[in-house]
């Protein structure tokens, strides 16, 4: 009993020594510790609002001092930190903590962000919103100056819908929708509201777009040799039950969707082409006939059919690369406007862009075509002359698991004005005039409201679809190209069906986009090897590493398919062929390091 | 620009160095070595082409010093050069590899050679200069860098992967493995015996999925992560690296970073800011404590090297080859 009395006493004695009111044992010789969660030493908050920390501890007690500083100036005396900024910027924050052993300090670094109201912008069609019944939409709105807090609220009349920055939209029923959008930040941040209508209707009348051969030129004036034909093509979009007409000297001439002229003489002739269809109407079909209104529309086209044009033979000041850009407008891709990777610099008129694409190609570095229908249009010092077969010469970055192939399409200077403003004929290739390979495509690619995010597109047969952002492998702001104003811009061309496929066989996931036979530029088909020819067994190809393929001339083909009989070019157009993306590796985008005249070896 | 065969030339330097591997473009087959007389600040590129009128071949992807031998591993040529420090002349290759990509000298007698595709690690003795087997990663076919403690050696596996493979050097055998966060890229360990590895967190449409890059900081007695420090989601860490007494690492997250190997926090000011280009090696030498960093600038164009003091005070700067990956320094 006495014993235990006394060794009882020994222990208390023990324990008040060494142990805090918590019974933490703290070792004499050792300072605090101070640690933040995860390490994380970067903060943020909005200006006005609390800031509130609370580090880990070890070491410490109830007799600890802690001092939180900033600039000088003492912020908090206590473990945990809780202050207000009302000033935004960038502040230093150190915190001290002091024992018997000594001081530990850690520094950290607050962000204060100005608190300002959200701003709305959604990007609304001049004419009003028209959606079909029964499909889907997405609303994408940018929201400036949103946090983490930003509440959101859709709202068709005064119901709410959705709670979300992103809205999918789809009514099957028709009629006139009364949409709004809020975006509210904490109190008085403040908030935003738009209002807009939707019509919802059964079909949207038809459009005409037209292909321009290069951007400066008018894409209703065309020029043809004489002797040969033009066919003139409006690129028709939706449509409930559109009419055609064709007219020359007031006379009708065509009823169907394209017309193929052939000059009989020199000169110029007029040709209109009027679309007319039903209106679409919002209003619900009664028991009662309704007269609903046409929509019509005339444009001119004029002809020129000029004297067969003049060859510029090589001579020996002649470059065999064709490094003079007319025309760069490249689909949004990943490396659109990119600077690390893409070597852009800003470039926002199409004159600088031209330009980069010219200082790219003479030194040899790739350009970028972006998505489908992407292109760019580079010209000759000299006519190449056709005839001894393998005339073009094309570098791209392909490699046996990597093809982005690219229509490669040539024209004669026919009005002799060293412009491209003339008639492309398409190289054909050994996809042509198999069914899954689309002619006449058209690809519509409109501008994404906020940075940062998807290009959303619209094909003319109706197709929807998105050009994903990478933010970790290409982080500039757009991938639209900066020097196109518009809103949305239509390309134009041919589209060879996906080959892009995930190998199983790979232990992690691997995406190959598998070459296509012959006649594309950035693939890796059997014209790599200049010596084979389509008669030769394409299985037998040897292993080559060569990025360059191998065109003839003699494969030109006219609108329908039959060949052009070119005996010279002068300008090459190559527009990228596949709709696609290959997972983390982004979209299919062909990529032209140079166009070689193959004759001039 | 030079195509076809060339005359060697007999170059030579024997100074205190460092040889900088410069990857080239993929598939282009245009990697080459660059070496730094580290005292004259001078420069010489091409080293290897030059010495030996060969080219290095596709993507040079490391270079280790061993027992006065240079390894120099080409990964997409699926090779690893033995050459001379001193003249860089070809004294033996290593072939027969997928694609590796480091090489780790467990003694004078053992090496081990990583690889990116094939779920295997290839053992070589260097002193009959054959392979003498293989060590099986199974499911964890992408094996990186290695770090050697005690009788074990970790390798991080980063490719579509959270691991950390522990392999017992007695009987080239992995026996353990360490869990981390998505693709852990480099691995260093301190004078503390602490092993250190950064993540990448993988990125947005990755099937493999996306987190925040991490620093970890693990045990390697008990193979027990003792402290995570983590990074934000769109942040990119790499190329962990220590110097010489092992008390500081370095690493690159958009600037360069340091920090103390006791810092219970990440750091909150880099000791290099990053001027709008990418930066892609760091490397300390381990004798001065100067810092080494290689810009890939756009991966296109010749990179470049800048040499910092070990507070970040500028010394030095040179032009490399294309996209400079990677650093091995030479005592004379």
């Amino acid at each position: 009993m006495k014993t235990f009395f006394g060794t009882s006493i020994l222990l208390a004695a023990f324990c008040l020594a060494a142990c805090n009111s918590s019974n933490t044992l703290i070792v004499e010789d050792r300072k605090p510790v101070i640690r933040f969660e995860g390490g994380t030493v970067a903060y943020s908050v909005k200006a006005g609002r609390e800031f509130r920390l609370a580090p880990e501890y070890e070491n410490v007690d109830a007799s600890t001092v802690y001092l939180w500083s900033c600039n000088g100036e003492i912020l908090s005396r206590s473990a945990t930190l809780s202050c207000v900024f009302d000033r935004s910027g960038f502040y230093d924050i150190r915190i001290s903590a002091a024992n018997d052993a000594g001081t530990s300090s850690a520094d950290i670094t607050l962000s204060v962000l100005d608190a300002a109201p959200p701003v709305i912008s959604l990007d609304l069609p001049p004419e009003g919103l028209l959606l079909l019944a029964g499909s889907e939409y997405t609303f994408s709105p940018d929201v400036a100056n949103a946090d983490d807090d930003t509440e959101y609220e859709w709202f068709i009349g005064t119901e709410t819908v959705a709670r979300s920055r992103e809205y999918l939209f789809m009514q099957s029923g028709t009629g006139r929708y009364d949409m709004a959008f809020e975006a509210k930040n904490e109190n008085e941040d403040g908030s935003d509201r738009i209002e807009f209508t939707v019509e919802v209707v059964d079909g949207i009348a038809a459009d005409a777009t037209f292909e321009a051969s290069y951007y400066q030129a008018d894409p209703l004036r065309r020029y043809v040799a004489a002797g040969r034909s033009v066919e003139l093509h409006p690129y028709i979009w939706n449509g409930i039950a559109p009419t055609f007409e064709w007219n020359i000297d007031g006379q009708t001439v065509s009823t169907d969707p394209s017309f193929v002229f052939t000059p009989q003489a020199a000169g110029q002739t007029e040709i209109s082409f009027t679309l007319s269809d039903i209106a679409q109407s919002a209003d619900r079909i009664t028991r009662h006939i309704e007269r609903r209104g046409a929509r019509r529309g005339t444009v001119r086209f004029t002809v020129v059919c000029c004297d067969e044009p003049a060859m510029r033979p090589a001579d020996a000041s002649s470059s065999p690369h064709a490094d003079k850009v007319f025309d760069y407008t490249p689909a949004p891709g990943q490396f659109i406007n990119d600077i690390e990777k893409g070597g852009f610099a800003g470039q926002a008129t199409y004159e600088q862009a031209t330009a980069y694409a010219q200082a790219r190609l003479s030194a040899g570095k790739f350009v970028s075509l972006g998505s489908w229908g992407g292109y760019i249009v580079v010209g000759f010092d000299h006519s190449v002359a056709a005839g001894t077969g393998n005339e073009l010469a094309v570098t791209g970055n392909q490699i046996d698991t990597s093809s982005e192939p690219g229509i490669i399409w040539v024209m004669q200077d026919t009005n002799g004005n060293g412009l491209p403003d003339d008639e492309w004929f398409e190289l054909k290739g050994s996809e042509s005039g198999k069914p899954e390979t689309r002619q006449r495509h058209a690809v519509r690619y409109t501008r994404p409201t906020a940075p940062h995010s998807a290009t959303h597109w619209e094909s003319i047969d109706g197709e929807r679809g998105t050009v994903d952002y990478l933010a970790s492998f290409h982080n500039q702001e757009y991938y639209y190209p900066l020097w196109v104003e518009a809103s949305a811009m239509t390309l134009y061309g041919t589209r060879l069906a996906s080959r892009v496929l995930l190998d199983t066989d790979k232990p992690m996931e691997y995406w190959v986009a598998s070459p296509y036979g012959w006649g594309y530029a950035d693939n890796y088909g059997c014209d790599r090897i200049e010596e084979w020819t389509p008669s030769d067994d394409p299985t037998l190809t040897p292993l080559s590493r060569s990025r360059t393929t191998y065109h003839s001339l003699s494969n030109a083909v006219t609108a329908d398919g039959s060949p052009a009989d070119l005996q010279w070019i002068d300008f090459v157009k190559i527009q990228t062929a596949v709709l696609d993306k290959c997972g983390h590796l982004g979209e299919i985008s062909t990529e032209i390091e140079r166009v070689t005249d193959n004759t001039m070896k | 620009m030079d195509f076809g065969a060339t005359e060697p030339e007999p170059i030579y330097d024997d100074s205190l160095g460092l040889f900088i591997t410069c990857e080239g473009n993929f598939m282009y087959g245009n990697a080459s070595l660059s070496y730094y007389n580290i005292e004259e600040r001078k420069v010489e590129n091409r080293v290897f082409r030059r010495a030996n009128g060969a080219d290095l071949g596709d993507v040079a992807q490391s270079m280790t010093i061993h027992d006065g031998r240079g390894y120099v591993v080409v990964n997409n040529s699926g090779i690893v050069f033995i050459i001379d420090p001193d003249t860089f002349v070809i004294t033996g290759t290593i072939e027969g590899l997928t694609s590796p990509r480091y090489i780790h000298f467990v003694d004078d007698g053992k090496a081990y050679i990583s690889d990116l595709y094939d779920p295997r690690i290839t053992v070589y003795d260097p002193r009959t200069g054959s392979i003498v087997g293989h060590i099986e990663t199974g499911d964890h076919p992408s094996t990186e860098q290695m770090v050697q403690w005690g009788d074990y050696v970790f390798t991080n596996c980063w490719s579509y992967d959270n691991s950390i493979l522990v392999i017992d050097t007695r009987t080239d055998t992995v026996v353990d493995r360490i869990e981390v966060g998505i693709q852990p890229t480099s691995m260093v360990i301190d004078r503390n015996g602490k092993l250190w590895t950064i993540t990448d967190g993988g990125f947005p449409t990755s099937p493999y999925g996306c987190e925040a890059p991490s620093l970890y900081r693990i045990d390697p007695a008990t193979r027990r992560i003792e402290r995570r420090f983590t990074f934000f989601e769109g942040d990119s860490p790499s190329e962990l690296a220590i110097d010489g007494e092992g008390g500081r690492i370095y690493f690159i997250n958009k600037d360069i970073w340091a920090m103390d190997v006791t810092a219970e926090n990440l750091p909150a000011k880099p000791i290099v800011q990053n001027t709008g280009t990418i930066y892609y090696g760091l490397a300390v030498d381990p004798l001065s404590g100067d810092i080494y960093v290689a810009d890939a600038i756009d991966y296109q164009q010749p990179g470049v090297v800048y040499r910092y003091s070990s507070e970040g005070a500028e010394i030095d700067s040179f032009e490399v080859g294309i996209t400079p990956g990677a650093f091995c320094f030479k005592r004379p």
